[in-house]
């Protein structure tokens, strides 16, 4: 009798015991995508005759919404790492059970012949009805008139990610298999494999936040994953698929996963006693790593919970709930072990090492014992600094070369660094907790490495931060004024407006656009912390334009904004606006002036009355009077005028002034005269525009007008 | 031959079999004996190449049989509990047993499906557990190899199936040499049988002999002496394994071949002298309890 024993009659036979997954992929996929292309293409067109399309426009839409279909959509992240997780546990859930272990490993079949018939039946399982109800999918749109190039691009880059994706959780759910002993625990182990290490990098960030004073979150994104395969490919987004060269490092990294981890489980299958079947752990010596891997985790993510349930820096209370949490995990993992209740408080060694592991976690952080507040950078390491003050962040928006609004700390990182190292690490020496001025520093040393901090200076740094911000690098990566090429695609933005603001907007000449650049960018050349701290801002040009954008989500509007600071010692702008009209044009003069209100808010009487001894006050919020304010009217010429001199647009930035330059306690509000006309304004109506006022300027008869009574 | 050299394998903290040594002779049906927990199973687990030895080498043929196929070629392995694929029928596990094993003897297993009356294509999931039994000792002697490991397997079957099988195990070792290995907690199932006997007590093997050597020099003789006189003499030197006095009625197990031993008795004319057959059960009384067990409580219990 001639033996069968063939590598393809043992995939058969693998295959028999397989059929309900076949089954099952085949439907899923059949479903997903042939009869949900049917499905699409069938709307989208009754959608095309319900619009009345013109072809060109129906053919587009048939196009993008087949495109998209096909696409590695997010909700395909979810499926293939479920079928990956549910085909690797289905293929070697036989070493859960001792008579399908007795049973198959003692006939004469290779492991290593076993374990690639049941490894790559799986592949085939996914991949096959996969491959085949993609490729009829894109038949059916091609049917439709809805495949092009672009499509074909997106089904393979489509099959390429689900292919790193699935291989790599399919691997990896395997090795958890291997190293568990019956189902539940496996899928325990497959969730903590694939979240262990997002957990672990999490909790360290809230560590370092916690207990670092001057750590940066900006240091903590898009980090390499370098276990959990469906992390590792999760910046591969649809709509980046013409990038691929941006995630060359991911999925190179993804595929290594996808093979490293297929090795460890094929090591693991070959070591993996038959005794495990039915135990929670495979292989006995892993156990003590593993609890351990996981209670001192536990231990620290239960401190940040008790800390932030109870709030400030509770010691006691975080010691006491590490300590909890050491003996509750590692009796809960002790009792999953043993399947035995009374295993909870066994191995108290395991529990010894899991605190001393925790406490020195713990201290390390608590008294920064690895100098992490303290570290300044040694300016002989420096290459550059990328240097982001609050505001360049929060307050101002920035965009790339084709206009699209892009992430503030992605595009100061892609601009130069300031390479003066001297003054950047003085003041980096001189780092506080608090103060004015919040800098953002990203410092790329010259081994390649970025070491993120940020702190607050005092704004009487006045010498290192001019140099800093009057650096050439900085200036160039907060005003993209410098940037020729955003500037030319600025130029071509249809209906782009183009104007200068002081309390009213000024428009101006699109074809002066040039000419203002030339004298701004002049001006900037000389402008540094001295000037933005010790000079007002007098007005700001802005560029606006608007884009009308869709996709298949529906319509909406981009808005593209660029605002230029103008200060007094801008003198070639100042000239420039002075030229064309518009600097005057946007001041307030007196004489167009009915009244001005001014509402004084006596905040001191808030403060009198926190400190206590305010009777009359007390009695009067008794009352139900909640405010102090008092409100008046200003009609006279020369009141007018002297309020005029004092008052500023709210809307200004005044971030880098002295704190008290404006003052907080009176808001103002301009009534114009009925024959007035200024065209297009910017603030809200004739009735009032809201104003503050500059503290030195104040008139000194105002206080007495608006006393409280 | 199955070669068993100190052979351990603990579980955990329980050391299930304790340098255990053994041989097993080509064409001799092999009894492993033991009460439960006594580490059969282990033994014929690791004998089948399932479990990896802690100590100790397990070889067949020459060829450690852990992880190697050209050993695992020449073995079937009947677990306790045996296994067949969900909703499989005797058909199917007879398509896999020939894709595994290359002399699988398919006309043999149909014809024998036959005479035993299971139902090819009736769902094994159906069948009693002595049929599965039966089922599983039909895949095993079909798949042609050398030797066939059975554990507990006799367990279960009626009298007239177990008479059946032993009868196709006899016409196997006969027409090609086969080598059953049969593990049972029941001395009396083995005792028919049975050529040669190892009995695991605890982990470790309390003996391991013919039993053709075993019944040669042990008998079972009843008799009634003339005098105390006569008694002495006839016992003089004859090593007494066991004794038991009803009256003047003497029942003596002694160890000693059985011409001399009833050579012996005659020659002091006895007025009522018998030698009996000895069960394999009483043989393992007597030569266990000289090594100190009681294998009453043991095996028999």
């Amino acid at each position: 009798m001639t033996s069968k024993n063939s590598f393809w009659a043992d995939i058969r036979e693998n295959n028999k015991r397989r059929i309900w997954l076949w089954l099952v992929s085949w439907l899923f996929w059949f479903f997903y995508y042939p009869v949900g292309m049917l499905m699409l293409m069938s709307r989208k067109k009754t959608h095309n005759l319900i619009d009345e399309l013109p072809p060109d426009e129906a053919v587009r839409r048939l196009l993008e919404a087949a495109n998209e279909w096909i696409s590695f959509r997010g909700v395909l992240y979810v499926i293939v790492t479920a079928a990956a997780v549910l085909i690797a546990i289905q293929g070697f859930s036989y070493l859960y059970k001792r008579q399908k272990v007795d049973f198959y490993h003692s006939v004469p079949v290779k492991k290593s012949r076993r374990f690639t018939v049941i490894y790559l039946n799986g592949v085939f399982i996914f991949f096959v009805p996969y491959a085949v109800n993609l490729l009829a999918a894109m038949a059916i749109a091609g049917i439709n008139g809805a495949l092009d190039r672009k499509s074909v691009a997106a089904a393979v880059f489509s099959l390429l990610v689900s292919a790193v994706l699935f291989l790599g959780t399919y691997a990896l759910t395997i090795v958890a298999v291997m190293m568990t002993g019956n189902l539940v625990i496996t899928v325990f182990a497959a969730g903590i494999f694939m979240g262990y290490e997002l957990a672990v990098r999490m909790l360290l960030i809230a560590y370092r936040m916690t207990f670092y004073r001057y750590y940066c979150g900006e240091s903590v994104e898009e980090p390499l994953f370098l276990t959990a395969p469906v992390f590792q490919v999760l910046w591969f987004e649809a709509g980046e698929r013409e990038i691929w060269s941006d995630h060359l490092e991911r999925l190179f990294v993804a595929i290594l996963l996808a093979v490293v981890y297929t090795g460890i489980a094929w090591f693991c299958y070959k070591k993996r006693p038959a005794e495990a079947a039915g135990k929670a752990m495979a292989f006995p010596k892993t156990k003590a790593v593993i609890k351990i891997l996981l209670v001192v985790p536990f231990a620290l993510g239960t401190a940040l919970l008790v800390m932030d349930l109870i709030g400030d820096m509770p010691y006691a209370m975080m010691i006491f709930g590490m300590v909890l949490a050491v003996v509750l995990g590692s009796g809960v993992i002790e009792v999953i072990y043993e399947m035995d209740i009374r295993a909870a408080l066994g191995k108290k060694y395991q529990m010894l090492i899991s605190g001393a592991a925790v406490a020195v976690i713990f201290l390390i952080y608590c008294f920064d014992l690895t100098g992490f507040d303290k570290w300044v950078p040694d300016p002989e390491k420096l290459e550059d600094t990328v240097v982001m003050f609050r505001d360049d962040k929060y307050r101002k928006s920035y965009y790339d070369e084709n206009l699209d609004y892009a992430y503030a700390v992605d595009y100061f990182l892609s601009k130069d660094g300031v390479t003066d190292t001297e003054a950047i690490c003085a003041l980096s020496g001189k780092k506080q907790e608090g103060g004015p001025i919040w800098c953002t520093m990203a410092y790329r040393m010259k081994n390649g490495k970025v070491i993120w901090r940020e702190f607050a200076v005092d704004s009487g740094e006045e010498e290192l931060l001019s140099r800093i911000m009057g650096s050439r690098e900085y200036r160039e990566a907060v005003c993209q004024l410098y940037d020729d090429a955003i500037y030319a695609k600025m130029k071509e933005e249809k209906d782009f407006v183009f104007g200068f603001e002081n309390f009213w907007y000024v428009p101006l000449d699109k074809k002066d656009m040039d000419e203002f650049r030339e004298a701004y960018l002049k001006d900037r050349e000389n402008a540094d912390y001295s000037t933005f701290k010790n000079e007002l801002i007098c007005g700001e040009v802005s560029y606006r334009a608007e884009r009308d954008e869709e996709d298949e989500d529906g319509r909406w509007t981009t808005y593209i904004k660029f605002n230029y600071d103008i200060y007094p010692s801008y003198r070639n702008t100042l000239a420039f606006l002075e030229e064309k009209g518009a600097y005057d044009a946007a001041l307030i003069h007196a004489d167009e002036v009915e009244s001005v209100t001014v509402t004084n808010y006596h905040r001191e009487m808030y403060e009198k009355l926190e400190e206590g001894g305010m009777p009359e006050a007390e009695a009067d919020l008794e009352r139900g009077r909640e405010t102090y304010a008092v409100t008046k009217r200003f009609t006279r010429e020369d009141q007018i005028e002297e309020l005029l001199q004092a008052v500023y647009p709210a809307s200004f930035d005044n971030r880098w002034n002295p704190e008290d330059i404006i003052s907080n306690d009176y808001s103002v509000s301009v009534r114009f005269k009925e024959s007035v006309d200024k065209g297009e304004i910017l603030y809200d109506s004739r009735d009032g525009i809201s104003l503050e006022l500059i503290a030195g300027r104040i008139p000194s008869w105002l206080a007495q007008e608006t006393a409280y009574q | 031959m199955i070669e068993i050299k100190e052979l351990s394998k603990s579980f955990g903290d329980i050391l299930a079999v304790d340098h255990v040594s053994v041989t097993v002779k080509e064409n001799t049906l092999f009894g492993l004996i033991g009460t439960n927990g006594a580490g059969k199973s282990t033994v014929l687990r690791m004998v089948a190449g399932v479990l990896k030895a802690d100590g100790g080498t397990v070889t067949v043929d020459g060829i450690p049989v852990f992880d190697d196929v050209e050993a695992k070629k020449k073995i079937f392995f009947i677990a306790d509990e045996p296994y067949f694929f969900a909703n499989a029928n005797a058909m199917e596990m007879e398509k896999y047993f020939s894709t595994v094993y290359g002399g699988f003897a398919r006309e043999d297993f149909y014809a024998y499906l036959d005479h035993f009356g299971l139902d090819k294509k009736r769902k094994i999931n159906t069948f009693s557990k002595g049929m599965k039994k039966q089922l599983a000792l039909l895949c095993g002697i079909c798949s042609g190899t050398e030797y066939l490991l059975c554990d507990e397997t006799f367990d279960g079957l009626d009298p007239v199936m177990r008479q059946g099988i032993k009868s196709i195990l006899a016409n196997e070792m006969e027409s090609r040499g086969l080598t059953p290995v049969i593990a049972s907690h029941n001395l009396r199932e083995l005792e028919d049988i049975c050529d040669h006997v190892g009995l695991l007590h605890k982990g470790g093997v309390l003996l391991s002999k013919d039993l053709e050597d075993m019944k040669c020099n042990i008998q079972k003789i009843q008799c009634v002496f003339r005098t105390p006189e006569d008694a002495a003499k006839a016992l003089e030197g004859v090593e007494v394994m066991k004794r038991e006095d009803r009256g003047s009625l003497h029942t003596l197990t002694v160890r000693g071949g059985r011409e001399e031993t009833i050579a012996r008795f005659a020659a002091v004319n006895p007025v009522f002298f018998e030698a009996l057959p000895l069960s394999l059960e009483e043989i393992f009384i007597s030569e266990t309890e000289v090594v100190g067990y009681d294998v009453k409580k043991l095996i028999l219990g």
